[in-house]
């Protein structure tokens, strides 16, 4: 299962990669397939729309100026989502003074793209690895994924730099965003707690205060508020406890 | 905040590099990937520029950032560049900082597995990694097989030999061995 909790499927295969040997797998994931389906059936009916809008403005009458060959196939090209652009035939041509327009879906290349969803080639010079270990390897980066969406939880660390307009400055805040990421998986790491995500780290942490009290004797002391058993259980994994000024 | 010039940045991302190896987060696993940002800044310097925005915003300006991650996703570099360079040249400049990083924290690259998509695939990129580090797993969609058939996949994730060598080409030959 990978980090969204889909079912991983792999084929080993070799073979030769940018000029180098390497072994790896063809992973397969299923929900994939089927979003990327769902998504190429949608397009494809958009797209469709598309250019029927644009084939009926074709050979307007009236004022205004008239399309050109070249401007026509641009507008073909812009109506096709970059990703699907190799998969139509069109051609544009002029025809006793009248633009004509062909544009067909490519069954054949279609057919090979729906067979090629959700299938992506993972390789590696580590060659004792399982297909398991490769794939989940190459899992290892949702990881990343789910830090970079911290980071632009702006909320949480925002990573739009506000009132900075130099290069050295927005380099440094830039640089201070990665450090508070830093120090949040650190916290994570001594929490060790795998259900923990940042964010809750972070309402945990909120909740813990700390208050300097006189209760009459000859010094103030300082007390941990009341907390929840969740947030007490962080406090305790993170020896917090240790850190209170006595 | 301009005393945090580039060459403090990185004596304090060195700093925190051995402070972790120290408390026993030696990364073995880097994972490289990069996204951009926008701002509202019109008129800056270098760094702001117009490109392909991961959040739509196509009328900002973007930052790109590159972030590698170590084990337990401790950052472990950073590179803030202009949005407008594309992923496999950065990668490209990267890999030789990641290098010098790992020298001089003392870690031997070839004990590193350096993850990263296909976004950074070239062939310079994959060389250059190659005799530095254990290459790293690399995605790459060009040339998918779609004609694998559905019976070698096995269910439960992963399959052990099921008879087909598959070599990767343009046609994608498939060879029974």
């Amino acid at each position: 299962m990978n980090a969204g909790g889909n079912i991983i499927k792999a084929h080993p295969v070799t073979g030769n990669w940018y000029e180098n040997d390497f072994v790896g797998v063809i992973k397969y994931n299923d929900a994939s397939r089927r979003k990327k389906m769902a998504d190429w059936n949608w397009n494809k009916e958009k797209i469709f729309t598309k250019i029927d809008d644009i084939r009926s403005k074709l050979n307007r009458k009236g004022k205004g100026r008239k399309i050109t060959p070249k401007g026509l196939t641009n507008r073909v090209v812009d109506a096709i989502l970059k990703q699907y652009r190799g998969l139509f035939d069109y051609s544009t041509a002029m025809d006793d003074g009248f633009l004509k327009l062909e544009f067909k879906l490519n069954t054949a290349r279609e057919m090979d793209y729906i067979k090629a969803l959700g299938k992506a080639v993972i390789f590696t010079d580590m060659a004792d690895l399982t297909p398991r270990q490769i794939v989940e390897t190459y899992d290892a980066r949702s990881q990343i994924e789910t830090d970079i969406k911290w980071l632009k939880n702006r909320m949480l660390i925002s990573f739009m730099p506000k009132h900075v307009w130099k290069d050295v400055k927005i380099r440094a805040h830039v640089f201070l965003c990665v450090v508070g990421l830093l120090l949040y998986n650190y916290l994570l790491y001594l929490v060790d707690e795998p259900d923990l995500s940042i964010e809750r780290l972070a309402g945990h942490l909120d909740q813990m205060r700390l208050g300097l009290v006189y209760c009459g004797g000859a010094n103030a002391e300082f007390v941990i508020e009341d907390m929840n058993r969740e947030t007490a259980e962080v406090f305790s994994r993170m020896r917090l406890g240790g850190s209170i000024p006595m | 905040m301009a005393k945090l010039d580039e060459k403090t940045i990185h004596k304090i991302e060195l700093d925190i590099s051995r402070k972790l190896i120290e408390i026993g987060l030696k990364p073995s696993r880097l994972i490289f990937d990069t996204t951009n940002f926008y701002t509202h800044i019109g008129q800056g310097e270098n760094l702001p520029q117009k490109g392909i925005s991961k959040d739509k915003r196509y009328d900002k300006n973007l930052i790109g950032v590159g972030l590698t991650v170590s084990d337990h996703n401790i950052p472990f570099q950073l590179i803030a560049y202009p949005a407008n360079e594309s992923d496999v040249r950065i990668f490209s400049e990267l890999i030789d900082d990641i290098c010098k990083r790992l020298e001089e924290i003392g870690i031997p690259g070839k004990g590193i597995v350096i993850i990263f998509d296909r976004g950074m695939n070239s062939a310079e990129n994959i060389g250059k990694v190659v005799g530095r580090m254990h290459v790293a797993l690399i995605a790459a969609c060009t040339n998918v097989p779609g004609d694998v058939p559905d019976a070698c996949f096995r269910v439960r994730g992963v399959m052990g030999e099921c008879g087909w060598k598959h070599h990767q080409s343009t046609s994608c030959n498939r060879k029974l061995v």
